[in-house]
């Protein structure tokens, strides 16, 4: 019953994951430590798993010409890397409390500019979600909030998915399709950068890792082959629901409610 | 060589350089065969935990750590099994990446393979740093 419970959480985060390039960490690592009452370092570590495995997953049935673009996925993963590295450097000396006051204020600003774009453009033609004739633009301020989302990444354990993702669609302006496919693709490498250390501790547990690994790498099959049929208001809309809701909670949690 | 052995050659040579040719559907089939071979080693090691008559309590013992795995040859343990498993999966973004060098390196766009490499590297740093 236990393993089933936590299949079907792995597979619920591996699609939504998929669909809004987010890795999936940011749900699993609530549903681990609420629902299953499972230590925070253990469910950081079964996220991190978790991340590589919807990174896995959407790379495997992703068609073609709908995949990630890897060269921009590399140069901005260079900082993103780096930052992640320097953020779990760090993660000893902020306070949570700061933390999560901090990453509330970036989930609202990454939220509301996504929505700005969105009533600033004009909608005389319906938006692409994928397109190959695009050339990425603002590379300063995409590299230096891609750095910072690294550092997030490295400070909470998640892909820092719901970052690059606005940062790609609304600041780069990338299609919101590539966009997604990229920071699934680099999601997988930023979570790599940290699970080591997860690992190294000990807080990645067979029991708990290989059924959620199996959900969520069903469900980013899934939620990737779904994801041709969404419009692109559906998965906008869905991802500034969700940004305002995990600020939310977070902005909570740093106000010690 | 016999003729079925032969058509087997050419039509792993034809599976090769078509994967060379197309680092989409490379890096997708990397993807599917190394996921669907941790995942296979995970459940196999699973399997064997409970066949043994190991009770399922969460949050379980810990992964095999990795200096543990090269040590001289041990006992298939279900745990071992499990932890190659999940390692094949960590490992697998460290292959993605030395995979997506090798448009950039034939295209000859070096900044682009360099700065594939400073990724790479950074990574290895991170999985020495956290040890």
């Amino acid at each position: 019953m236990l393993f089933a419970a936590l299949i079907a959480t792995g597979a619920a985060a591996g699609a939504l994951g998929a669909v809004l390039g987010l890795g999936g960490g940011v749900f699993l690592v609530p549903a681990l430590t609420l629902l299953f009452h499972l230590p925070m370092h253990t469910a950081v570590g079964t996220s991190l798993v978790g991340v590589i495995a919807t990174s896995a997953g959407v790379a495997s049935v992703t068609a073609p010409g709908r995949g990630a673009d890897v060269r921009l996925a590399l140069r901005l993963e260079v900082v993103t890397a780096a930052g992640a590295i320097l953020g779990s450097l760090l993660a000893g000396a902020v306070s949570h409390q700061a933390l999560s006051v901090v990453f509330a204020l970036v989930v609202f600003v990454a939220g509301g500019y996504t929505l700005y774009k969105a009533y600033r453009s004009p909608s005389g033609e319906p938006e692409r979600l994928y397109a190959t004739d695009y050339r990425p633009r603002h590379w300063p301020a995409g590299l230096s909030i891609a750095s910072l989302a690294g550092g997030v990444s490295g400070l909470l354990g998640v892909g820092g998915g719901f970052i690059k993702v606005p940062v790609m669609y609304a600041v780069m302006e990338v299609p919101l399709g590539v966009a997604t496919a990229t920071s699934n693709f680099m999601v997988g490498i930023t979570a790599a950068a940290s699970v080591f250390v997860y690992y190294g501790r000990g807080d990645v547990r067979p029991m708990v890792v290989i059924p959620t690994a199996l959900g969520v790498f069903a469900g980013s099959m899934l939620g990737v082959k779904s994801l041709a049929r969404l419009r692109v208001a559906w998965v906008r809309t869905a991802l500034v629901a969700l940004l305002f809701f995990l600020g939310i909670q977070m902005l909570l949690r740093g106000v010690g409610r | 060589m016999s003729g079925g052995g032969r058509s087997l050659l050419e039509r792993l040579r034809t599976e090769v350089a078509e994967l060379l040719a197309d680092p989409e559907r490379r890096m997708a089939r990397l993807s599917l065969l190394a996921s669907a071979g941790a995942l296979a080693l995970m459940v196999t090691g699973f399997v064997m935990l409970l066949v043994s008559g190991e009770p399922y309590q969460l949050p379980g013992a810990r992964a095999l750590p990795l200096h543990a795995m090269l040590h001289p040859p041990r006992p298939a343990l279900a745990v071992d099994v499990m932890s190659l498993g999940i390692v094949l999966l960590l490992v697998l973004p460290v292959l993605r990446i030395m995979i997506s060098v090798i448009p950039f390196v034939r295209q000859r766009h070096w900044f682009d393979a360099v700065v594939t490499l400073v990724v790479f590297l950074e990574l290895v740093f991170s999985m020495f740093s956290g040890k």
